[in-house]
């Protein structure tokens, strides 16, 4: 969380910390703070990243804290966790943001470099909890966008109950800013953006699994 | 918008400001010719009557609604009994680039061989400044406060539902009684003088009504004959008598409008108010009866908006002459808000004029949302709709926490929810309360001074009391203490002045026109400039809450919590404009507690600043028996205000613009807009006379519904921490690139990138080139 690099500011040159460590005392205060504008909006909180699960101490006593203030709580997680991590902090959240990737374990192992048995397990613990739930698929030519990895993701979906929206995310290079502020290369700097048409497949495909299927978010 | 309007308004669009000799000319002759020992209120009375008689009557082409100040629109008189223009000014005003006025020769040789002869040394100008001390005139050359009256008389009243009740000839038969109950000398003067300009604006509606005839003569279009002879009957009708139909009710407001800056120049012109609430008993009947359709309302409205876009606000004389200016002149129109009884008071009118404001699109008259929580998101939401086509128009305001400031101030409740805001956010008893600004109030060159105890290091004199120079500080709490007694001293400059000024403007000055409109001046036998309305408050406006937060912060970190330099090093660094003391300044920039990111420190600063500041003007006497307040707004005087103030602890370099109304200093915010909205709520917006906030959004961000919906529970939310007034601006390609040649003034700039957002400054060059063309695409 606490990336530190050298930046130019309008001849002020310094070092330049992104982010702070906080107690868990003074996050569950900031949240505390902002109760009366999650009550008119409707909102919460949600936990992000990075893989909030990375934190998940901090993340369960976060999110423990906002259930007992009443807030809303949701987490943006890629399930890769045990499982007995992923239920212990993921109980205490009443929406999760999931990514499912590619479910061919091999071709996961491929392309992330992790094996998918856990976010698998982990996934299908959500659909037994019943646990509401945003799915969030990247949308990267020839890796996730087969047909059989988006029969293989319909196939999983469809025993889902509590599907509130799929979020579909066409890949695009702007991380590359980022990157270059940790004076890091970007190998995919110059891909090019996804491509709408095919965006607009993807969307016919998922078309009715959720509530709400949308490109971007 | 149909043919005619857009005629109508492009015309007034392409006309031409100039600077008219005509009003000038005939006050002029009128004093020149006056008898002897006549009362002062009834020669004003009689010059008004003189103006009305003698002036140009113009009507337009297809015209609606009709009235016109000078001869023609955007002909702007001046108001030499206020304030004389010199040659030097009208050559200023006719030459710069932004906000000019054209001069003709005939004018010019107007002011050279008439006006001016006749009112050098004896304009209200001359005698304000004639009556100040030498420590008012030091102070206010110093830039510690500005003075509201010194070119134009008080205003900001705003008109109430009686007015659209009301004609003249009822309010001549209440002079009567009211004579006839008996009154002292002063008070059958100002009776008299009600009497004349009365009856001045009902002969006034007539020759409009004879000029009409004439056009009818000529004539030959059928449809246009018989528009011509209702509206000859609409002028026979109003203002002498109560309107009868909705396009009555708009012509009667128009023709008082018209004689309210023809009497004179106040300040924010007039203002219907409470638009929706006065026209709707009229559009509901005639609805109902067929006699109108929203279309012809809508017509009606949009004729009547293009009317004060006719009518730039009087040019300033002096030095002030060479500023950028404006041409508002603050009309402001309330929509919505609270019934007298306190139901939700949006009706399809307010839907209705929002969808004018949309259409017209004028930079008059200017446009605001109250919001209470009794009224309907749809509301809101509409009102957003329009927003995000970014030209700044309808602002958001607080029903409830405007209701419950005018409780505070002891007005009843029917005349508190009768209220609203005008001019920028200033809250008002609208049609019962005479509340005139004073002037801005530079917070921030006293903490200047503080600094140096009691030097200004920019006029290079001793100006305040003579304190302790932070140097010399033990700790914190004895700094502020000079602070607050430097403070107190300059508060005390400024309401002696303006109580001597509001003597000056009761004796000399009295308006009898306007206090026909502000009850209860008939009933009291007394001019709304003598104190004759039923509330009287006088404002100090505060300017620089974020500046001066900031600044105490830092002090406070750097000096005496952590030591980490001395006070001479800052002051220094400050003298320096910070050349050499680059460290220092990034200190304060980038690691000092900034007001608008919900941080307690340095929220705990701005109550503190707010509350010395009420405590040291509010409830003390005016001259008029009214009470001073406090309210927090800048219009533009953040900039003139930074333009004699040096380098600050903030950061800020100087002679830069100060923060404005209660807005973070530009940038600082950089926790987003809840932190901002919690840090601006945390100041008593309840003790105020109003407070402004500004917030700038990128164009994209009111795209979806569903933003949209963010929006308006933003919204609520603040309204429901007793916020007084949001703004949203949109931010347009050019505010973007001044960001990329700025990042420290636009720290707080969030983009929406692609599918997320991001800070402005965060982004590489591309990116923000690539957001840049969007926004321009966007817009265009």
């Amino acid at each position: 969380m606490c990336a530190t690099k050298k930046m130019e500011r309008h001849n002020l040159r310094e070092t330049v910390s992104i982010g702070e460590s906080v107690s868990i005392e003074t996050a569950i205060s900031r949240v505390k703070a902002d109760r009366l504008f999650f009550e008119d909006s409707g909102g919460g909180i949600t936990l992000s990243g990075g893989e909030p699960l990375m934190q998940h101490q901090f993340a369960k006593a976060l999110l423990k804290a906002a259930n007992e203030l009443d807030i809303h709580t949701a987490i943006d997680t890629c399930g890769f966790a045990t499982e007995k991590i992923f239920q212990e902090t993921v109980a205490y959240a009443k929406l999760v943001l999931y990514d499912l990737k590619i479910i061919n374990s091999a071709l996961h192992k491929t392309f992330t470099g992790q094996d998918n048995q856990l976010i698998l397990n982990n996934f299908q613990w959500l659909q037994q909890q019943n646990k509401a739930m945003i799915i969030r698929i990247p949308l990267i030519e020839n890796i996730t966008d087969t047909p059989e990895n988006f029969e293989a993701i319909r196939a999983l979906l469809s025993n889902s109950n509590n599907l509130q929206r799929i979020d579909l995310l066409p890949f695009h290079a702007s991380a590359n800013q980022k990157y270059l502020k940790l004076n890091k290369v970007y190998q995919h700097a110059n891909s090019p953006s996804y491509p709408a048409e095919k965006s607009e497949k993807a969307l016919d495909f998922f078309h009715g699994l959720a509530p709400i299927v949308s490109i971007g978010a | 918008m149909n043919n005619r309007i857009r005629l109508l308004r492009e015309n007034s669009l392409n006309a031409v400001p100039t600077i008219s000799a005509e009003r000038a000319i005939l006050v002029t002759d009128f004093y020149a010719s006056m008898p002897d020992q006549l009362p002062v209120p009834v020669q004003r009375a009689q010059a008004f009557r003189y103006i009305l008689q003698h002036k140009q009557i113009c009507v337009q082409e297809n015209e609606l609604i009709v009235g016109e100040r000078g001869p023609a629109p955007k002909a702007t008189p001046t108001y030499p009994e206020i304030s004389l223009h010199s040659l030097e000014d009208l050559k200023i005003l006719d030459q710069r680039e932004k906000v000019s006025f054209k001069v003709d020769d005939e004018v010019k040789v107007a002011f050279r061989d008439k006006i001016i002869p006749f009112w050098t040394g004896k304009s209200q100008r001359d005698r304000l400044f004639a009556a100040m001390s030498d420590e008012w005139k030091q102070a206010y050359s110093a830039g510690f406060f500005t003075e509201f009256q010194e070119q134009r008389a008080p205003g900001h009243s705003v008109a109430g539902k009686r007015l659209f009740k009301t004609g003249l000839k009822d309010v001549l038969r209440e002079i009567q009684t009211i004579r006839e109950a008996g009154a002292d000398d002063a008070g059958l003067a100002e009776l008299e003088a009600m009497e004349i300009v009365a009856q001045a604006a009902i002969e006034h509606a007539q020759r409009y009504a004879l000029a009409l005839k004439a056009q009818l003569d000529k004539c030959s279009d059928s449809i246009r004959k018989k528009e011509l002879e209702s509206m000859i009957q609409v002028c026979q009708n109003v203002p002498a008598n109560a309107p009868q139909t909705f396009h009555e009710a708009l012509q009667h407001y128009w023709f008082i409008h018209v004689g309210v800056i023809t009497e004179l120049n106040p300040w924010d012109s007039f203002n219907p108010g409470r638009l929706d609430q006065h026209l709707w008993p009229f559009y509901e009947a005639e609805i109902k009866d067929g006699s109108l359709t929203p279309e012809k309302a809508s017509e009606l409205l949009q004729a009547f908006w293009i009317k004060f876009n006719n009518h730039p606000a009087p040019p300033k004389v002096g030095i002030t002459a060479l500023e950028s200016n404006t041409y508002t002149d603050f009309a402001l129109i309330n929509l919505g808000g609270l019934t007298e009884t306190g139901a939700d008071a949006v009706n399809e009118l307010s839907f209705l004029i929002l969808d004018v404001i949309e259409e017209m699109r004028l930079l008059q008259p200017s446009s605001m949302v109250q919001i209470s929580k009794k009224n309907p998101d749809r509301f809101i939401k509409r009102a957003i709709k329009i927003t995000k086509t970014g030209f700044g128009q309808p602002s958001f305001f607080n029903t409830d926490a405007i209701v419950q400031q005018l409780l505070r101030q002891g007005k009843n409740i029917e005349d508190a929810r009768n209220g609203g805001a005008s001019g920028c956010v200033e809250t008002g008893a609208f049609g019962t309360e005479a509340y005139t600004l004073s002037g801005y109030f530079n917070l921030n060159k006293v903490l200047e001074i503080t600094l140096y105890g009691g030097f200004d290091p920019c006029s290079k004199q001793q100006i305040g009391h003579k304190t302790p120079p932070l140097s010399a500080c033990q700790n914190f709490e004895e700094f502020y203490e000079n602070f607050e007694k430097q403070l107190r001293y300059f508060i005390d400059l400024k309401i002696n002045g303006n109580n001597r000024i509001e003597a000056l403007f009761a004796e000399f000055m009295p308006v009898p026109f306007f206090s026909l409109f502000i009850e209860d001046c008939v009933k009291n036998a007394k001019d709304y400039n003598a104190g004759g309305a039923r509330y009287n408050t006088s404002y100090v406006q505060g300017v620089g809450l974020g500046s001066i937060t900031d600044s105490l912060s830092a002090i406070e970190k750097w000096i005496f919590t952590e030591k980490e330099f001395s006070a001479n090093a800052l002051l220094q660094a400050l003298y320096a404009d910070f050349e050499g003391f680059e460290e220092i300044r990034a200190k304060l920039i980038y690691h000092s507690p900034k007001w608008g990111n919900n941080d307690s420190l340095s929220d705990g600063h701005a109550v503190r600043v707010f509350n010395s500041f009420f405590a040291a003007v509010d409830g003390r006497p005016s001259h008029r028996g009214g009470v001073f307040r406090i309210n927090m707004l800048p219009t533009t005087s953040h900039v003139y205000f930074g333009s004699v103030t040096a380098a600050m602890p903030d950061g800020r370099k100087a002679f830069k613009p100060l923060s404005e109304g209660i807005s973070p200093v530009q940038g600082a915010d950089i926790h987003g807009p809840v932190a901002v909205l919690q840090s601006a709520a945390k100041i008593d917006h309840i003790k105020t006379g109003g407070t402004l906030l500004n917030q700038k959004f990128a164009p994209e961000f009111f795209k979806s519904d569903e933003a949209i919906d963010k929006l308006c529970s933003l919204i609520r939310s603040y309204f429901r921490l007793d916020g007084h007034h949001i703004q949203f601006n949109v931010v347009d390609a050019e505010t973007l690139k001044r960001a990329q040649k700025n990042p420290e003034s636009y720290r707080d700039l969030i983009v929406r990138v692609a599918g997320y957002s991001d800070y402005f400054n965060d982004l590489g060059t591309d990116l923000q080139n690539e957001i840049i063309e969007r926004t321009a695409h966007a817009s265009s």
